[in-house]
């Protein structure tokens, strides 16, 4: 996407630019300020506020800069007197029809009409005239619409289409009287806002605002702390508004390549739990089945005897231990270290085992790395075709999916593929709705036309692929009317996919837990890599093999050896060298070189009795994990139960020791998100009450005797420096500076790789997976009629210990529901907003029904945020030992209502 | 699918034209007349007609002589005769002489000049043909330029033609018809559109709403002879929702085009494919600016948008489009009929062919005016319009609609073109010509036009949202006697800063009402500031009551009716008006038998 170099004059300076871009655009890279209202870098230039206009020469009259393109050999004057006049004369108006209450304007100091005002010196209003009367409106329980103070600049109706999709407001009226409204001016709760908070952050003036901060205080008494959003794998930079040790708004950082200073619901207002009443504050010990307050000291020393009887008495493997991909690097990597090097048991695992498991297993045998080949900007920018694939990016990821539609407005070519009619497939060029459980038939499918029809890139596999000749035999004889047959999906349209996959530029296939949580996950994985090896669309910018992550840190956790199988940086637990490495690093003897126990094999081997004492950190399995009865009855069982958490979540009822940990918000270290890119979160309150993990960890490995010399967490990211290698250049000093690196960063003069696998995959060559279809575990039957799959909500995060804390986000999410097909219900005699008794041969619950013709017929789905884990099974895929959450075989019936 | 291939089509086209018909045809305005009871008319005609064999009734499009309407006319043996102000009653009459080829002397047009001295070449067949009946318009040579296109040219050829005719937009802006097609047809992509702009919107202006009610097949086959130029496979009808005949007239006559094979996939056999649909507007004036129809189209609310990029590069969904108005799509099958070159010979040297106009206003006769390109505006009004009634004395005459300004009696010698209009502060616009007498108010008049532009903003740029609406008040202290003279500066001001900073033609344009005033009769300004006075009465703020009290006969007819009791006085004496209580309605002045009641 190399753009033609030209020459222009600004103002009488010679200036460099290229063509595509504008003239405001190359006035600001060159310094030139141009005044502007309505412009926002990433909004299509809408031309509203003709306070940007400039004159070029040979134009008839002055253009608007935001919006017009530069061209070779232009003149521009931005500064004429009669420029300057009638920008003075465009303020003159807007502030005709605004309120003059700037000095008790919560925007006041951070305004940018208030800004110009004060640079052309606008004291008093020349054309004085009635003003129109825009009546502030309901944006409950989140936005203050103070439409009063609008200059309809158009941003927030703007950010609405074009970045997140949601088209909940726009324009009403004409003329003078013309306002901004939600669909049909109700209260915007009953529109379809999704309460990004977007449509704040644009506006440049105080007419749209944050309730939580309204009266706190004015802009300048703020301090504004860069941090990271601590929900899922994005890593959306933000800004945390802090007064009197008190968080009172959040905004997207405008810097971060991340999220470039957009956010959604949970970024931007679910931050309220950091402060909530049921906070723990105190470390508990439990005494004849009740907690008890206790001091730090005493609990930590309880913790270190236990631990030494169980390692010692019943040895180290008895011990396991749960990370958390919400806690930083740092804390998950002295969390693994403890563990090997203490108590010497490679029982460590975390909520990975859950979502990408299968995806780690995959692509580390197909191509050697497992994370996302590219980074966000470069799917914007650099994929021509987009497979979106088993994940509903608009909710789990949702500031992803504002990268694809500008993707989409930049040209691309989005293809969506998903059992469930999802939000992101109303953009795409093609959508395909197969059967559950018949990826392995689609992507096979797929191959075969891409080999039949000659659409494979045969250099590419010359040089870096092998195992071609051996996959070609397979997949000639696949049966490719199958996929019509098996998956419902016509062969025409996955031609037309075949087609646009490969010819592409550059084309990108995305993925998550759709793909991922089935008992042939790996195997998914393996169709999804042999595309991307088939066509040479990997290895360059802008094409890859892209899985999204789910949480915060989850790459991070992964990364710092949290699994059973890995010590840092992936070194397999059962290879010598491993083990030689680790034990000079760490300067330890007998480092446990035996694979662990899995998440979900942990609690089995509770039960089996061979696990007796269980150490969780940040983790809710009783929302997250599968069969959430069987989990139960293993915590009942289990001997000593060790709790490390922010909130009392349910599992605590089971814990022997409760520690209270702090929040992202209340300590430092590093989060690494979805594309790899190692991020610095920021302690921007203070809390007494609680300590950071990896202090708490630390303090009980000093009982063991180890003194690892950690003063704070920077010096855990120093010896990470040391130890895992793709992080050797993202030093302390760097992210402190804040610079936002994706690994692998060798040195640190190293900038980062944002594109993964050029030239060469860690494995050497890639390798073709031929792979057999197999159905799922358990497919309905009469008994069980329903499938029931299950996923998240945007509202709403995993197990809601953070944002069933914060009142507007349930406000919002409403009753626990679940959702099924209008037909369907309409035979069980169920309507809207009954209830339903969901049953399957694990267990029962009973939700509201929302109705939808998205969802296919006779499959159900719950958010899993409800306790829909007591229904599913616990029937693992055999390489990653992921459970097949997405599909499982339910019956259904209307019931009462809850009492 | 009626023909299948393209030589069947044309050989049913040459049997079309050679079929006679030599019944006496009554031609009755089902369109534009319908307002003053043409249908009614029609109907009755047909009632009484049934099968002859002597004539043969055809409802048509507008017959262009408004005024005189409901019109009918009666055609034989070559002649022509139009007859005015046709009633119910008049139908058997008019049927019996026709029987005979007499016609019916006193209903015949008195006026004659107002058709004689225009040059009837777009609007050729509004009016003389069913607006619905295909076969009429290709036995009138309708189609053939199409096939010709199809068979013979090039869609450079078509280009070439077209530049040679020097036809340019005749939505307003007269951009050069050629070079937008040029660029579409130039563009690499696989979607591309055609769009024919329908919303028409000025006040008064009613051509284009004529040809698509009128002469819709020939409309149509401009967009196709343009879809074949550009490379578009679809094209859409945008025609504004207050326009329902000629919504149902485009309506019937696509689906006549794809029952005969002239739309849809694989014309005539060939491997060109064009469909045409029809969006309604809903009644936005900004509709009519390209950018925002197209807007429109795509189911967003109707706004302008920056250019660059321009339509023709990226427009509709994006993609290529090419837009141009009803009139100009009209043009094009005579073009091709005529070739460039012979087109080019009428109309101006920048500009080739004919302009229509819709003419009205304080005129004698009103209704559709086609005339060539660079006609003085004085042959327009006096030579077709016939001048003001009696008693009256013209002003001037606005062109252009709300977009367009006020051009002074003096001035009537400027050759009507898009340079020449625009020179004077107005702009040709679309075509309507609204003729002011000095009964009407100057300011009241730029008010008028102000308040409508000001209402019809689309609200997004701040000079055209706020800019007008201050403009707005500062008039409406004029009106109401309460400016300074320096408002007029102010007014000036503004109204130059709104023209040159605008986003769209409607906020770049919307001050011309008021700045052309302003340039043209500042003295009737300067009389309602200072003088606080209305010269013709309009303004009610600025005028006075009084009875004269010589000619009053105390008859109280004009205290009963004041709704204020404002009017004191005892019987068979002289009776007076308290301006304090008096609210300037105006009934006592309508009502008074005896002329007393006098306004100043």
């Amino acid at each position: 996407m190399e753009n033609k170099k030209i020459k222009i004059e600004i103002d009488g300076k010679e200036i460099f630019t290229e063509i595509g871009k504008t003239i405001l655009q190359t006035a600001k890279e060159n310094g030139i300020e141009i005044p502007n209202l309505c412009n926002h870098p990433e909004l299509i230039p809408n031309g509203a506020c003709r306070l940007c206009l400039v004159e070029v020469v040979g134009e008839k009259r002055p253009v608007a800069s935001c919006c017009y393109p530069v061209y070779d050999g232009m003149k521009v004057y931005t500064n004429t007197e009669k420029l300057i006049n009638y920008r003075r004369l465009t303020l003159q108006l807007i502030i005709s029809d605004h309120p003059l209450d700037c000095m008790t304007c919560e925007k006041s100091g951070d305004c940018l009409l208030e800004k110009y005002a004060y640079q052309y010196g606008i004291k008093k209003i020349e054309y004085s005239g009635e003003k129109a009367e825009r009546k502030e409106k309901n944006g409950f329980p989140f936005i203050v619409r103070d439409y009063e103070k609008c200059i309809l600049c158009g941003r927030c109706v703007k950010v609405c289409e074009e970045i997140v999709g949601a088209n909940a407001i726009d324009y009403k009226n004409r003329g003078f009287i013309t306002e901004i409204i939600s669909g049909f001016d109700e209260i915007l709760k009953d529109t379809e806002c999704l309460f990004c908070g977007n449509c704040i952050e644009v506006c440049p003036v105080g007419s749209l605002r944050e309730i939580s901060a309204e009266g706190k205080g004015r802009n300048w008494e703020y301090e504004k702390i860069k941090a990271i959003c601590p929900y899922c794998g994005v890593g959306c930079g933000i800004v945390a508004y802090v007064k009197n040790n008190e968080i009172v708004k959040v905004k997207g950082d405008e810097d971060s390549p991340v999220n470039k200073g957009f956010l959604c619901i949970k970024g931007k207002f679910g931050f309220e739990y950091v402060k909530d009443e049921e906070r723990l504050k105190k470390p508990l010990i439990k005494e004849d089945g009740k907690f008890k307050e206790v001091s730090w000291e005493e609990a930590i020393d309880f913790v270190y005897e236990k631990l030494k009887y169980f390692r010692d008495n019943f040895g180290p493997f008895s011990i396991a231990g749960l990370s958390s991909a919400k806690c930083t690097n740092e804390e998950n990597y002295i969390f693994q270290k403890f563990f090997r090097c203490v108590l010497k048991s490679n029982n460590v695992d975390h909520c990975a085992r859950l979502c990408h498991s299968s995806t780690v297993v995959g692509l580390s045998q197909t191509i050697g790395s497992a994370a996302m080949s590219n980074s966000l900007d470069e799917i914007e920018n650099y994929s021509d075709c987009i497979i979106i694939t088993g994940t509903n990016i608009t909710e789990t990821q949702p500031v992803t999916s504002y990268r694809i539609r500008k993707a989409k407005e930049k040209g691309a070519k989005i293809i969506v593929i998903d059992p469930r009619e999802i939000e992101i497939s109303k953009i795409a060029d093609i959508y395909l709705q197969p059967r559950y459980g018949t990826d392995v038939i689609v992507f096979n499918g797929l191959a075969k036309i891409i080999v039949d029809e000659k659409l494979y890139n045969e250099e590419f596999i010359k040089e870096r692929v092998e195992n071609f000749e051996e996959y070609k035999k397979f997949i000639e004889k696949f049966d490719l009317s199958l996929v019509e047959k098996i998956a419902n999906v016509k062969i025409e349209d996955l031609r037309k996919v075949a087609y646009l996959y490969s010819k592409s530029k550059s084309s990108v296939i995305l993925w998550s837990m759709g793909i991922t949580q089935h008992i042939t996950g790996t195997e998914n994985v393996f169709t999804l890599s042999n595309l991307a090896l088939l066509t040479g669309q990997i290895g360059k910018k802008g094409a890859g093999l892209s899985p999204l992550r789910g949480q915060n840190n989850v790459q991070g956790a992964c990364d710092m050896g949290c699994l059973p199988e890995f010590y840092p940086g992936y070194s397999r637990v059962d290879d010598k060298n491993t083990i030689e490495k680790f034990e000079n690093l760490w300067n330890e003897k007998g480092l446990p070189d035996k694979i662990g126990f899995t998440l979900v094999e942990m609690f089995e081997n509770v039960l089996k009795g061979n696990i007796k004492c269980l150490y969780i950190m940040g983790e809710m399995p009783l929302i997250s994990d599968p069969d959430i009865l069987h989990i139960k009855k293993a915590l009942e069982k289990i001997d000593f139960l060790i709790v490390q958490d922010i909130f009392s979540t349910e599992v605590c009822e089971f814990a022997d020791v409760v520690f209270p940990a702090l929040s992202s918000f209340e300590k430092e270290g590093t989060f690494t998100n979805t594309e790899r890119r190692v991020q610095k979160i920021s302690k921007c309150i203070e809390n007494n009450n609680g300590k950071p993990d990896w202090w708490i960890i630390n303090e009980i490995a000093k009982r063991f005797g180890y003194n690892w010399n950690y003063n704070d967490v920077w010096d855990i990211l120093r010896e990470i420096n040391k130890t895992v290698e793709v992080y050797k250049g993202i030093t302390p000093k760097r992210v402190k500076n804040g610079d936002r690196i994706q690994w692998p960063c060798l040195s640190e003069e190293d900038k980062g790789t944002e594109t993964l696998h050029i030239g060469k995959f860690k494995r050497g060559k890639g390798i073709l997976k031929i792979v057999e279809y197999k159905e799922p575990y358990e497919l309905p039957d009469e008994d069980y009629p329903f499938i029931l799959t299950t996923g998240r909500i945007l509202t709403e995060y995993h197990s809601r210990t953070m944002t069933g804390k914060v009142k507007g986000i349930k406000e919002i999410t409403g009753d626990e529901f679940f959702v099924m097909n209008c037909e369907d219900a309409e035979k069980l005699g169920i309507k809207e907003g009954d209830f339903a008794e969901i049953k399957s041969r694990r267990g029962s619950i009973k939700l509201k029904a929302k109705l939808s013709r998205k969802i296919q017929k006779g499959v159900i789905f719950i958010p899993f945020h409800f306790y829909a884990n007591i229904l599913t099974h616990t029937e693992l895929d055999p390489y990653s030992k992921i459970p097949e959450f997405k599909i499982c075989s339910c019956h259904i019936c209307k019931v009462p209502p809850r009492q | 699918m009626k023909f299948k291939n393209f030589s069947d089509f044309k050989n049913y086209c040459e049997k079309l034209k050679k079929e006679k018909d030599e019944r006496v045809k009554i031609k009755v305005c089902i369109t534009g007349c319908r307002a003053a009871g043409g249908l009614d008319i029609y109907e009755n005609f047909k009632e009484k007609i049934k099968e002859s064999k002597k004539l043969k009734l055809i409802p048509t499009g507008c017959q262009k002589f408004c005024s005189g309407g409901p019109v009918v006319s009666v055609s034989f043996d070559g002649k022509s005769f139009l007859y005015e102000k046709v009633s119910l009653k008049d139908v058997e009459s008019i049927i019996k002489k026709a029987e005979k080829k007499e016609v019916v002397e006193e209903l015949v047009i008195k006026d004659e000049k107002f058709l004689k001295n225009q040059t009837f070449k777009v609007l050729k067949l509004c009016g003389e043909i069913d607006p619905l009946d295909i076969d009429e318009y290709i036995k009138n040579g309708g189609f053939s330029s199409f096939l010709k296109v199809l068979n013979e040219y090039t869609p450079e050829k078509v280009i070439e033609e077209l530049k040679k005719s020097k036809l340019r937009g005749r939505g307003g802006a007269g951009f050069p018809t050629y070079l937008k097609w040029e660029i579409v047809k130039n563009k690499q992509d696989d979607e591309k559109y055609l769009i024919c702009n329908g919303d028409e919107g000025d006040p008064g202006a009613f051509m284009d709403r004529t040809l698509l009610e009128g002469v819709p097949f020939q409309v149509i086959e401009g967009m196709l002879i343009g879809a074949y130029t550009t490379g578009c496979k679809k094209g859409y009808f945008y025609v504004r929702a207050e326009y329902p005949i000629a919504i149902e007239h485009i309506e019937k006559a696509l689906r006549i085009c794809y029952e005969y094979g002239i739309l849809g996939k694989n014309i005539l056999g060939t491997d060109f494919s064009f469909d045409i649909e029809l969006k309604k507007g809903a009644g936005a004036f900004v509709c009519g600016e390209e950018t925002a129809l197209i807007a429109s189209i795509e189911g967003k609310r109707g706004m302008p948008r920056p250019r660059p990029p321009f339509p023709a590069e990226k427009g509709l969904f994006g993609k290529p489009t090419c837009i141009n108005n009803v009139e100009t799509f009209a043009n094009i099958p005579i073009i091709i009929e005529e070739r460039g070159e012979n087109f080019s010979k009428i109309g101006t040297e920048k500009s080739g062919g004919t302009k229509i106009f819709s003419l009205a206003g304080k005129i004698k006769n009103t209704g559709l005016v086609e005339i060539p390109l660079g006609t003085p505006l004085w042959k327009i009004i006096y030579e077709i319009g016939g001048g003001v009634p009696e008693g009256r004395k013209i002003k001037g005459v606005q062109t252009g609609g709300p977009s367009g300004g006020c051009i002074p009696v003096e001035l009537f010698n400027t050759p009507v073109d898009y340079e020449t209009l625009a020179n004077l502060g107005s702009i040709m616009g679309s075509g309507g010509m609204i003729v002011i007498d000095d009964k009407v108010c100057i300011v009241e008049l730029a008010r008028y036009f102000l308040d409508f532009v000001q209402k019809e903003s689309c609200g997004k740029c701040v000079p055209c949202r706020i800019g007008t609406k201050r403009m707005l008040e500062i008039i409406e202290k004029i009106t109401e006697g309460k400016a300074n003279i320096e408002d007029i500066e102010k007014l000036e001001e503004l109204g130059n800063y709104i023209k040159e900073t605008s986003l769209c033609g409607l906020g770049q344009t919307a001050p011309n009402p008021v700045l052309t005033t302003i340039k043209y009769f500042k003295d009737e300004y300067i009389s309602h500031i200072k003088e606080k006075k209305c010269s013709s009465g309009v303004c009610v703020n600025l005028i006075k009551y009084y009875i004269n009290p010589e000619k009053c006969t105390g008859c109280t007819l004009c205290a009963k009716n004041c709704p204020v009791n404002a009017i004191e006085g005892e019987k068979k004496k002289p009776h007076k008006i308290n301006v304090e209580k008096c609210i300037k309605c105006g009934i006592c002045f309508n009502i008074c038998k005896f002329g007393a009641v006098e306004k100043d």
